[in-house]
């Protein structure tokens, strides 16, 4: 018999890996760079990225939308996985094609967990360049 | 005649505004909304407005001059990204131990929105207390002009980047008078209206 667990996670390389899989490369903190896949190495790290988020204005309680990129990967693609109060570097694609430029943002935020479901949610902030 | 909390608001933002020198940008009323990239870095904005305004029966006289008590709040609201050495993350030909320095050299938006914040205070607090502006600019004495409190708030996640917003509380008292005004009338504006489908074109009857 099935687990039903063992299901869902195996469906996430359908609905996050899938045709609306966008590539994602991370860069931990002691700077080792993934751009593949952990169950493929042949293939892209691929995840969900929302790059719009709809959230109530805090000061109206009215809905509006926010430029807030947030990305979605299978925990089992992740060689390693971050975890909250860790800075890593992720380097999404600019605009939702699979081919456009990667620009970098910082996991500074919260990740929120997911791990009994297999996925981990990654809220991304932009960063400037330091003057050297 | 205008009351005189209007024209000390209005000496307040003047005053806020002649001391800016590119730390801040002033708005004479109070917003509510200001996305984060406006308030980005030195775009930083000092919001004033009258907030609370108390008569008290002792301090005046029946046909006036009232004693006015008067509050203003000014909202401070600043916003920063994080700031590191995002090329060298970016960087193709970068090696393993240069990334590491990279994201290490990273300053979290946080810190870089409570310093700022801090900043902000620090450069609206001298201009308001600074002895020559006891008046608040307005030209005319002020009584106990006074920065009775000062307030930070949570930090807000606005889309990618981190808001930081709190406010001065600023209290005055000034002398208001009752001069008999005599109301100038607005505009009247005459309305027809004709509905179409009505051969007498009588307009509408309300019933």
């Amino acid at each position: 018999m099935t687990n039903l667990r063992e299901l869902a996670e195996s469906d996430l390389l359908d609905t996050l890996e899938g045709d609306w899989g966008l590539p994602v490369e991370l860069v931990s903190p002691d700077g080792v760079e993934y751009k593949t896949s952990a169950n493929d190495p042949t293939k892209d790290l691929v995840g969900q990225i929302l790059y719009d988020t709809i959230v109530q204005n805090p000061d109206t309680g009215s809905e509006m939308v926010l430029h807030k990129p947030v990305v979605t990967l299978r925990r089992t693609s992740l060689a390693r996985i971050p975890v909250s109060g860790e800075l890593w570097w992720v380097r999404i694609p600019l605009t939702p094609s699979y081919t456009a430029q990667k620009v970098g943002f910082l996991l500074e935020q919260a990740t929120e967990d997911g791990g009994s479901i297999g996925f981990i949610r990654l809220y991304l902030q932009a960063a400037e360049q330091s003057v050297p | 005649m205008t009351m005189n909390f209007r024209l000390i608001k209005s000496a307040l933002v003047d005053l806020l505004v002649a001391n800016e020198a590119g730390r801040y940008r002033t708005i004479g009323h109070q917003r509510q909304n200001a996305a984060g990239s406006e308030v980005l870095n030195n775009g930083r904005t000092v919001q004033v407005f009258y907030q609370n305004g108390d008569i008290p029966k002792s301090g005046s006289s029946t046909n006036g001059p009232f004693k006015h008590d008067i509050t203003f709040q000014v909202i401070l609201t600043v916003s920063k990204k994080s700031i590191g050495d995002r090329a060298t993350l970016d960087n193709p030909a970068s090696t393993e131990v240069q990334r590491q320095a990279a994201i290490a050299s990273f300053q979290e938006s946080e810190a870089l929105a409570d310093d700022s914040f801090d900043e902000l205070v620090d450069h609206v607090f001298q201009v308001i207390l600074d002895a020559r502006n006891r008046d608040l600019g307005a030209g005319f004495l002020i009584g106990s002009r006074w920065l009775s409190n000062i307030r930070k708030d949570d930090y807000l996640y606005r889309g990618e980047m981190v808001v930081l917003s709190g406010a001065l509380t600023i209290t005055c008292s000034t002398d208001e008078q009752v001069t008999g005004e005599t109301p100038t009338p607005g505009n009247i504006i005459d309305v027809a209206v004709e509905v179409d489908d009505d051969p007498a074109k009588a307009g509408v009857r309300l019933e």
